[in-house]
């Protein structure tokens, strides 16, 4: 036999190294989901988009920074309008920013969250909905299992995919959003309390990529027209927030809200998020009165219980959309 | 030790039966899978590519069971039937996510896809996107990821069709050349040809069961029931064909065209003969003799009570 390179030899260059694992094979379909999606434009542009929010807190915190600075003069007026408009806490009159620092940082972070969650319904609308419909439409099932792949290691690659982009949208402009504050300004308080803020917004961020990602794999892999996982998709978002907000305003403001609080899914990841950012205990701490920062939290859900529902709805997810890969796969097998 | 081997092998989704208690061996070389449509070849090809669980009965590829068996699953090539393309991605990015997804990786993956395209005779338009591909070229490129990882054993589902008569040549002469270095190739097809200008090794399969297995040949010598159809071109058909209704192995002639006869015999061996003396004897001028019926098709035809065009 003819020796073609090192690890190849002729004639039919029968392959002689080792080949990987078939558990590693799930970064090749990571691999190849996301260069599908970043051939859309649309998909670029939302990425580039959802930026956003990232830079609208690095300008927030800029200028609290600067207000610390100008406390008491005139230009000090106009940042501290703004600062109570965008965080919507009331801190007019506080002269001793510093001691408010921590907090403020976090709550402008959990802001930035709210705001990134619509282009997260985006780019999981545009990016997540055709994963595993896709592959349906397209029988593309048995040319994945026809290689040394599992359902769990499709699945696996396949959460990947939308929890990366998700990723993309939240926890990295979250990232370099606190480091350029950090270079910028001189930062949360202490080094501890930078760490701390940095590892809740790795925990928020990464929370958001878990409970988004199953969803929209489990929603994806219910029919192979990605028209009505789009429908699907925007449907459970949005639906359950207007129902929200109905039985929230139809309530007396100080009413406590049970389960009945947990109806969206957009609402418990803020609450979720509001609680591992700290927001409410660090408010609750400050001096300031409970009616100057009331307007920038979610109404007093128990955070247990919207993680509770997210956790159930995951492991749902999770457990529908493995039962239906497992059935899609062997029917397409045999068709 | 045979390549596959079948052994009581039975698969039924609920109610359908989809394999019925099926033993066989495929050999070395290429074996043509056929059968009608339902007949359970995709099953087969399922349960052969680890994909499909038998109910019952077992099947070893290689020696080993393919279900839940990378190992197994590593040394094998499957070329299925549909479609399974991502329309945005070239036809490299293509191989390679699909080399990457038999365990090649970095540039192995890369290099492995080059060769693999430039075999099925796809470099020209590896770079183009798969949505501006013809059916052939499609039928390529998915040969071309099948063979990516250097396959042992080649599972090709209906890879002539959508093929032009140049793709299905070039294709035909792939899978022998592969053969000849040793790849063990099973390929279905409707093309019938083509797969008996590749092999007379088959496996014929019919609602769930082996109807025949071997060589085309020596399967149609064994249809005793099936009286053989020996065609003549010959000038003087008429003649020919006045003679033959007198012999008592003929039990049907016709003459379908002005220069050529039909006849039927039970005793080929002998009906031969006996042809060529009646043909040198009256000196008749003879383009062809031939057996009209020992083609895959025909055979095909006889088992599945189909009768060949």
């Amino acid at each position: 036999m003819t020796t073609i390179s090192g690890d190849r030899v002729n004639q039919y260059q029968r392959w002689q190294g080792a080949l990987g694992k078939s558990h590693w094979t799930w970064p090749a379909i990571v691999r190849n989901g996301i260069t599908l999606a970043l051939k859309h434009n649309k998909t670029r542009i939302v990425l580039l988009t959802g930026g956003i929010p990232a830079v609208t807190a690095v300008g927030v915190l800029y200028v609290l920074s600067l207000l610390e600075s100008l406390v008491g003069t005139d230009e000090a007026k106009g940042m501290y309008d703004l600062l109570s408009a965008m965080l919507r806490i009331n801190i007019h009159g506080v002269t001793r920013l510093v001691e408010f620092r921590d907090v403020l940082w976090r709550s402008t972070f959990l802001m930035m969250t709210g705001m990134q969650m619509f282009w997260v319904l985006i780019i999981v609308a545009r990016v997540g909905t055709p994963l595993i419909a896709n592959d349906l439409k397209h029988r593309a099932l048995p040319i994945y299992f026809s290689k040394p792949v599992t359902p769990a290691t499709y699945l696996l690659g396949k959460w990947a995919v939308a929890a990366s982009f998700v990723a993309l949208i939240t926890l990295v402009p979250s990232f370099a959003a606190f480091a350029v504050s950090l270079l910028l300004t001189d930062g949360p308080g202490t080094w501890g309390q930078a760490a701390r803020l940095a590892n809740d917004l790795i925990l928020t961020g990464m929370f958001v990529c878990v409970t988004s990602g199953t969803a929209i794999i489990a929603l994806s892999s219910i029919t192979s027209d990605q028209r009505y996982v789009t429908v699907g998709w925007v449907a459970i978002c949005l639906l359950p927030m207007f129902a929200q907000k109905i039985i929230n305003e139809s309530l007396p403001s100080n009413a406590t809200m049970g389960w009945i609080g947990c109806i969206s899914l957009r609402d418990d990841i803020f609450v979720v998020a509001e609680h591992l950012l700290h927001v409410r205990k660090g408010l609750a701490a400050t001096s300031l009165p409970a009616e100057r920062f009331a307007q920038a939290l979610t109404r007093p859900i128990d955070p247990a219980k919207a993680a509770t529902v997210l956790g159930v709805l995951t492991v749902s997810a999770i457990f529908f959309s493995w039962r239906r890969v497992v059935r899609f796969s062997r029917m397409a097998a045999a068709a | 030790m045979a390549v596959i081997e079948l052994t009581q092998l039975s698969k039924w989704y609920g109610e359908v039966i989809g394999l019925n208690n099926v033993t066989a061996e495929i050999e070395h070389g290429i074996t043509g899978l056929l059968g009608p449509n339902g007949a359970g070849k995709s099953t087969l090809m399922g349960l052969a590519t680890g994909q499909l669980r038998p109910s019952k009965g077992g099947i070893r590829v290689f020696g080993e069971s393919p279900w839940d068996n990378p190992s197994v699953i590593s040394r094998i090539g499957y070329c299925p039937e549909g479609d399974p393309f991502w329309q945005k991605l070239t036809g490299f990015q293509f191989v390679v996510f699909l080399a990457r997804m038999s365990g090649l990786q970095g540039a192995s993956a890369r290099r492995a896809a080059i060769d693999a395209i430039e075999r099925t005779g796809m470099s020209a338009n590896a770079g183009r996107a798969i949505r501006g591909y013809s059916k052939g070229m499609r039928q390529r490129i998915k040969i071309a990821q099948a063979l990516v990882h250097s396959p042992e054993l080649l599972i090709l589902d209906e890879p002539f069709t959508g093929a032009d008569p140049i793709a299905r040549h070039e294709l035909t002469n792939l899978f022998r050349e592969l053969a000849a270095q040793g790849v063990h190739i099973l390929v279905s097809s409707h093309v019938l040809h083509e797969v008996e200008a590749m092999t007379r090794e088959m496996l014929m399969i019919d609602h769930g069961r082996i109807v025949a297995q071997g060589d085309v040949q020596a399967v149609r010598k064994s249809l005793l029931d099936r009286p053989h159809v020996i065609r003549v071109r010959v000038d003087q058909s008429r003649k020919l064909a006045s003679q033959l209704v007198g012999w008592e192995l003929v039990s049907g002639v016709s003459i379908p065209q002005p220069d050529t006869v039909l006849f039927e015999t039970k005793s080929p061996e002998a009906a031969y003969e006996r042809l060529n003396s009646t043909i040198l004897s009256d000196g008749m001028n003879v383009q062809e003799i031939a057996a009209a019926d020992e083609s895959l098709e025909a055979v095909f035809g006889y088992l599945t009570h189909r009768e060949s065009k």
